[in-house]
């Protein structure tokens, strides 16, 4: 029976927030043995006396002592933690850290020699972060955000202060969340924890990314990084009718009446604000990319005022290439269609990105789905989307499998969507077609004159590259594609169409592994059997004539590749 | 104002010369028309209705349902009209049958048990006690002779049987139902059926009681009881016939045996006695089966052995017979002529068989399989929207084969799942290459039954290929090995050769058996060991033989691994490609085994032993066919690698193995289209590449050699696609780059790239026949009514008609019940006014029985007692 008394009563102090002390702790102190124990009744006996009077103010350097010494003994400096945050909740809670005006000069001392004690604490808390041990980085943040929270709960004028300065304890909690390369685990905790759940922390914490990065200057890219992991492990900002209303600290903005947190104008002026700061500092290229993928959900919505910058962002990124390009363009895309933001030259990059190597790539599938998205629109000029067509034909020619399973239905699904495209698929003789007029003779029988391809590769404009006078042999020959589901489908071009759409989304992922796994997970089928070629060759890789000593195109082959294995 | 009905009457009944004024009998004589009774009756009944207006219910209360829209219900000529309804007589009808069964019932209500006297003529009223006693007493006595099992009764006594139900006779209970329907005829049709089933089991009864005083001697005989009598009379004489026959026999028989005792008698000679009797003679058998010689089968038979088993012997024997051989002329020699066209026919025939298979229809033949297929993809449809959650998306790609990642994963797990017992799929698959493969296996040992020559001479085609590589030890010693003719000269001298091996049944076996011989002899002892396990030597040699083809596939690649000489390869895989004829399946399987094992290799890179492996592949299947079961996984790998390995455009070096391995791949993937000319984007992309990095550097002829060879085999290859000028232009500006070897490939390229620029034109794919609007007419029924449903469904139909059925039926219930209802009620009351009108006639009685009593014992001074008591 005691041993479930003190079990449960150890469980109540831990869920208890607030440093309450009362009789069961020295109850429970004799019946524990081990010399744990023993620690463990001393550090809370340390704190309970620094409780009752300033006499006792020394054990804090005690407790400290414990808790700086983490590598040797854990658990002791985690419970010499939490007691010293309970004691330096209480203390603050009971303004002994203020210096009043009528304070002696005895007492304003001890007021300045706690407050470098709190800050000693504070660093100790802070090397903790970014630590490889998740339960030792957790137990930190929260021990931090706990002080935090005592620190801006006095009175708006001083909790101001305490989300500001430079030396308070949040801003320290930033500074070492952005500076640690490795506290990808605090940082996400933060996110979730702290600033989705408080209106006041993501305010506070976007002003602190600024000033953070602001100030610094050495190791700015890890710091970007940190920064941009940290920004996006939060939450997108909230829609436009929302109400901040869920504060951290105690004492809540919205007992004032024109406290500017209330408005929702002023949070996103400061993640504009901080967003702005990120783009200007130096970005690598993960940093970069990461950034683009959240574009769209995080940082747009934030930009109400100046799209130009963000714009000239995302115009630094496409050029920068690879599937950068290709993240920018959607964000420019979400910009033109979201926000009404003028972008001439759209297309033209959209189709310079269409090159050889596009289909090879391994975000072909993502760079498909885009391109559906950008193109779908039937207002789109035929000429327009005839080009994009007519490339994509082309440069099937050199694809794989894959690429041209999507490509076939994607064209089909543009003929049916622009009926003026069905040309490239038949074009009767008619004098008024370009193709037929840049006949290179004038014979009688114009019918069977050979044509141009009027369609111009190099154009980099599409509108002008004359495709939509050409027509899509390449898209013809494919239908003796080596492998015969590719060549099945590409037959649909020549048939009715009389299907209305086909969804893009289901010939997407397909591979060469897809394709062979495909075939290979299936067993030979027994009833069928395997069909043999019936006549067996003399020679296979030797000459046919002779004494057969000789090797024929396939055995200098074969001997070339295996002597270069 | 209309005639009051009196007179209506009267000039009705005249009208009908019913009540004519009475005429004098001469009149009467010359009136020939003179009016039947019958006439009279029908006539009268006639203006009997017409003057009741409410005893005949002239037409349906249903309205006349659409009179237009049909011919059959156009006013008054409906099927409604015709049927005269008379209210009032199918009330009385009820009205009776309630009093009949339904007062019966309703008076022995709330009483339990009782005897119900059904002793003849109890409940008559109309019989006198000694009537009742006579007739107890008639049937008594005829009960008595009519014993069914009575064997000295009458014969026609045993006719009157037949089959029976509940004790009565089929008939009568038919006859039963049509007096039942003949009885609801009279009321109201809708009632009808339903009174009579009700009241079916009261008129059972009732029956029973009839059918207890029916059977009178006296009764005219039947037309159906003359003719059993007939029948049971000629069978009786049948059955005389057959006896008088049986002892005849019997005499016969017994003098037979007596004829044993006899003979030595009438030759005077003693003959030594009978050997015993044949064992399967049992010894209870009667002499006269002793004596007579009879076959064992039937002696079995007789002896009461099964009948259906004897029947199943008899079957085979007479299929033995059927089967036997006949004579028949044998195979003439042919002449070469013959010969010569008859192998151009087969050639033929296979020739039309793969461009078939290039085109990729199915043969007849493999419809199974496309079913099997069709199936496998429905399932795996299934699986998706399982997986998915929601039936409407159905995959677009599914049915072009192409299946999504997951389901691709489903079925692996599903293949896994089968490989568990992975024994019994070998074994099976083994059966069914067996069973298809049988027939070539056979032939070679039956080429003589064939009929059809086409066949005949395949046979003997193959049966020469593979004496090709089986000569020698099978035929004999005068064919030569054309193995040791070419490439293999020690083979006779050498001592270290065995004869015989252990047939290897997995590589390993076959590497203990090969590794310490030179590898020039390989072949040979392939052959000695394909000589050996010949499937038709032994029936457990196919499944060796199976086993050794796969180890042999293994051995392929082995060999090329180790770098073994290309001729012993290329005789392997001759071997393996004259095997793979008889087990083509698990030579395909090691195959794509070997593929798989390539497919999974982290980055793809094939070993050498891949490389033989995709040469056996391309010289052993065709490799024209739209799909082939290896073939295809082979090409989409090689395209899998040329398009990794592909240079990148801004490469400075070349690195050699991949050109090498490369220029390989390209030109097996142009050698493998070159019947069916299916382009390979990823050669085209690859040779681009590989030249154009070339071309920035600077790297041996002979890679470049190859490259353009391969180049040039594409153009010749694709010339005649549309696309051709696209496919090959990019490689024009490089080539004069390449030296003075591309000269001549970059010859060839111009030209054939004009040509081609003059032959082509603008697509026309959708030269299709205009697809005429669907049109839906509405089907018109000829003669149609209204009251027809015509519904194409037939489920549903019946369905209706089965609910309007529950429907009438249901209301006929109700309005039965309530008329039953009412009757009661009315019955009740009834009953009860009589109770109290006899109440009240005994009161009064008692009453005035007590005031005469009063009136008596006061005498005379009574008056004012009688006066309140009569009031």
């Amino acid at each position: 029976m005691p041993g479930t008394v003190t079990n449960s009563a150890v469980r109540k102090r831990k869920r208890d927030d607030a440093p309450k002390m009362d009789g069961t702790k020295p109850r429970k102190a004799p019946k524990t043995t081990s010399t744990g124990q023993s620690t463990q009744t001393r550090i809370l006996h340390l704190e309970e006396q620094i409780l009752q009077g300033r006499e006792h103010y020394n054990n804090i350097v005690e407790l400290q002592s414990l808790v700086q010494r983490y590598e040797a003994k854990p658990r002791m400096a985690t419970l010499a933690a939490v007691g010293l945050c309970r004691v330096f909740c209480r203390l603050i809670a009971a303004e002994a850290l203020v210096r009043t005006g009528s304070a002696t000069a005895g007492e304003a001392q001890v007021v300045q020699w706690l407050k470098g004690r709190l800050r000693e604490y504070d660093e100790s808390l802070l090397t903790w972060i970014g630590s490889p041990e998740a339960a030792q980085e957790s137990t930190s943040l929260t021990l931090l955000m706990r002080i935090v929270k005592a620190e801006t709960s006095q009175g708006s004028k001083r909790s101001e202060q305490a989300w500001r300065t430079e030396t308070s304890t949040f801003f320290k909690l930033i500074q070492a969340l952005l500076e640690r390369t490795n506290a990808d685990g605090a940082r996400q905790e933060f996110g979730e924890k702290y600033a989705d759940e408080y209106d006041d922390v993501r305010f506070y914490t976007f002003l602190a990314v600024k000033q953070v990065l602001k100030t610094s200057s050495a190791h700015s890219e890890e710091i970007v990084g940190g920064a941009v992991d940290l920004l996006s492990h939060m939450e997108s900002p909230p829609d436009s009718d929302y109400q901040p209303q869920t504060w951290y600290s105690a004492d809540a903005p919205s007992s004032v009446p024109n406290n500017p947190l209330l408005s929702l104008a002023t949070h996103r002026k400061a993640a504009q604000e901080t967003w702005l700061a990120i783009f200007r500092s130096p970005l690598t290229k993960d940093n970069r990319k990461r950034l683009l993928t959240l574009a769209t959900s995080q940082i747009l919505p934030n930009f109400s005022t100046r799209l130009e910058l963000l714009a000239d962002f995302l115009t630094d990124s496409f050029n920068a290439g690879g599937s950068l390009s290709l993240l920018a363009l959607n964000s420019i895309f979400h910009l033109i269609t979201h926000q009404n933001l003028d972008y001439p030259e759209f297309y033209t990059k959209l189709y310079s990105l269409l090159d050889e190597d596009i289909l090879h790539s391994k975000h072909r599938s993502r760079f498909f789905r885009l391109l559906e998205m950008f193109l779908r629109s039937e207002h789109l000029p035929a000429a327009l989307v005839a080009s994009f067509v007519k490339r994509l034909a082309r440069l099937s020619l050199q694809a794989p499998p894959g690429a041209i399973v999507w490509i076939v239905p994607w064209v089909y699904n543009y003929v049916k969507g622009h009926p003026s495209l069905g040309f490239l698929l038949h074009r009767p003789h008619h004098p008024a077609h370009r193709i037929y007029s840049t006949q290179s003779k004038q014979g009688s029988d114009s019918a069977t004159m050979a044509v141009k391809d009027p369609f111009n590769m190099l154009e980099s404009n599409p509108n002008i590259t004359g495709a939509i006078d050409s027509s899509l042999w390449e898209l013809e020959t494919l239908q003796s594609h080596y492998h015969p589901n590719v060549a099945t489908l590409a037959r649909i071009l020549g048939e009715q169409f009389t299907k209305r759409e086909y969804v893009l989304e289901d010939f997407l992922d397909h591979s060469y592994a897809s394709l062979v796994g495909q075939e290979l997970g299936r067993e030979v089928s027994g009833k069928k059997g395997v069909e043999v070629e019936w006549a067996i060759p003399k020679r296979i890789v030797m000459e046919e004539v002779g004494e057969g000593q000789e090797l024929n195109g396939v055995g200098r082959l074969l001997t070339g590749a295996l002597e270069a294995m | 104002m209309p005639p009051s009905q009196l007179k209506a009457l009267k000039t009705r009944l005249r009208e009908k010369g019913i009540t004519a004024p009475s005429k004098t009998k001469t009149q009467r004589k010359s009136d020939g028309n003179h009016v039947n009774p019958k006439d009279r009756h029908t006539a009268l009944q006639q203006i009997r209705d017409d003057f009741n207006p409410f005893e005949l219910r002239h037409v349906s209360t249903r309205p006349a349902k659409f009179p237009s829209t049909s011919i059959y219900n156009s006013a008054g000529s409906g099927k409604y009209a015709k049927v005269l309804h008379r209210p009032g007589v199918s009330k009385s009808a009820g009205e009776d049958m309630r009093r009949q069964y339904l007062l019966p019932e309703m008076r022995r209500r709330n009483k339990t048990g009782g005897l119900v006297d059904r002793r003849i003529g109890e409940g008559d009223e109309g019989m006198t006690a000694e009537q009742r006693a006579v007739m107890r007493f008639t049937k008594e006595k005829e009960g008595r002779r009519g014993g069914v099992f009575d064997l000295e009764g009458s014969d026609d006594e045993g006719g009157m049987m037949g089959l029976t139900h509940g004790g009565r006779a089929i008939d009568e209970l038919e006859v039963d139902d049509m007096k039942g329907s003949g009885k609801g005829s009279e009321s109201e049709d809708e009632d009808a059926g339903f009174l009579v089933k009700k009241r079916r089991r009261e008129d059972e009864e009732e029956d029973d009681v009839e059918e207890a005083g029916e059977g009178q001697p006296d009764v005219k005989k039947s037309k159906k009881e003359v003719m059993q009598e007939v029948i049971a009379k000629s069978k009786l004489h049948k059955y005389e016939r057959q006896k008088v026959k049986e002892d005849d026999e019997d005499l016969i028989d017994k003098l037979d045996a007596g004829m044993a005792d006899l003979l030595p008698l009438l030759r005077s000679q003693q003959v030594p006695p009978p050997p015993p009797a044949p064992i399967e003679i049992q010894p209870g058998t009667t002499a006269n089966e002793a004596g007579m010689k009879i076959d064992p089968e039937r002696q079995k038979l007789l002896d009461g052995m099964d009948r259906a088993q004897a029947d199943k012997d008899y079957e085979k024997r007479l299929r033995e017979l059927a089967q036997d051989i006949r004579a028949k002329p044998s195979e003439r020699t042919k002449t070469a002529e013959e010969r010569a066209k008859e192998e151009a026919e087969r050639l033929k025939e296979l020739e039309e068989r793969r461009s078939k298979r290039m085109i990729g229809e199915e043969l007849s033949e493999d419809e199974e399989e496309e079913r099997r297929r069709a199936v496998d993809d429905e399932h795996a449809e299934d699986i998706a929207v399982d997986a998915l959650g929601n039936e409407e998306v159905g995959d677009d790609a599914e049915e072009f084969g192409l299946a999504s990642a997951g389901v691709e994963s489903i079925q692996k797990t599903r293949e896994e799942v089968q490989h568990v017992d992975e024994d019994e799929f070998d074994f099976d698959a083994d059966l069914v290459a067996s069973a298809s493969e049988a027939e070539l296996s056979d032939q070679e040992s039956e080429a003589d039954d064939m009929s059809a020559p086409g066949e005949v001479t395949e046979v003997n085609q193959e049966q020469d290929e593979e004496d090709e590589f089986v000569k020698g030890f099978l035929g004999g010693a005068n064919a030569t090995p054309i193995a040791d003719s070419s490439n293999n000269p020690i083979l006779n001298g050498n001592g270290a050769l065995a004869f015989t091996y252990p047939c290897p049944r997995s590589h390993a076996e076959l590497l203990s058996i090969v590794e310490p011989l030179p590898v020039q002899q390989l072949p040979t002892v392939i052959q000695r060991i394909r000589a050996l396990y010949h499937p038709s030597l032994s029936a457990a040699n196919k499944e060796m033989m199976s086993d050794f083809s796969r180890a042999l596939v293994d051995h392929l690649a082995y060999m090329a691994e180790h770098d073994q000489p290309l001729p012993v390869i290329e005789q392997v895989i001759r071997h393996l490609h004259s095997l793979s004829r008889t087990y083509a399946i698990p030579i395909a399987e090691a195959f794509r085994t070997h593929l798989l094992a390539w497919h999974e290799r982290p980055g793809g890179e094939p070993s050498k032993g891949d490389l033989v492996i995709l040469t056996a592949i391309g010289s052993i299947y065709p490799t024209s066919d739209h799909f082939h079961q290896i073939v295809t996984p082979a090409t989409t790998l090689m395209g899998r690698w040329l398009a990794v390995n592909a240079p990148s455009p801004g490469a400075k070096t070349m690195d050699e193995r991949r050109s090498r391995v490369g220029a390989f791949m390209v030109g097996l993937c142009v050698r493998w289209q070159a019947l069916s000319k299916r382009l390979a984007p990823e050669a085209v992309r690859f040779t681009l590449r590989v030249l154009s990095t070339i071309a920035a550097t600077t790297t041996s002829s002979a890679e470049v050699a190859e490259h353009l060879e391969n180049l040039t085999a594409m153009a010749e290859l694709w010339k005649a696609k549309t696309a051709f000028i696209d496919i090959f232009e990019p490689f024009i500006p490089m080539l004069p780059n390449l030296g003075s070897a591309a000269a001549a490939a970059s010859q060839h390229l111009s030209t054939l790239l004009k040509s081609s620029r003059q032959t082509r034109y603008p697509l026309l794919l959708h030269n299709h026949r205009p697809q005429p609007l669907r049109t839906s007419n509405p089907k018109f029924e000829e003669g149609f009514n209204p009251d027809k449903h015509y519904d194409p469904d037939r489920e549903r139909s019946d369905a209706a008609k089965l609910r309007k059925e529950v429907k009438r039926e249901k209301k006929g219930a109700v309005r039965e019940l309530r008329k039953d209802g009412a009757f009661v009620a009315r019955e009740e009351l009834r009953e009860k006014r009589e109770r109290d009108a006899d109440f009240v006639k005994r009161e009064r009685r008692l009453v005035a029985e007590i005031a005469q009593e009063g009136r008596e014992n006061q005498g005379g001074g009574g008056g004012k007692g009688r006066g309140k008591g009569r009031r």
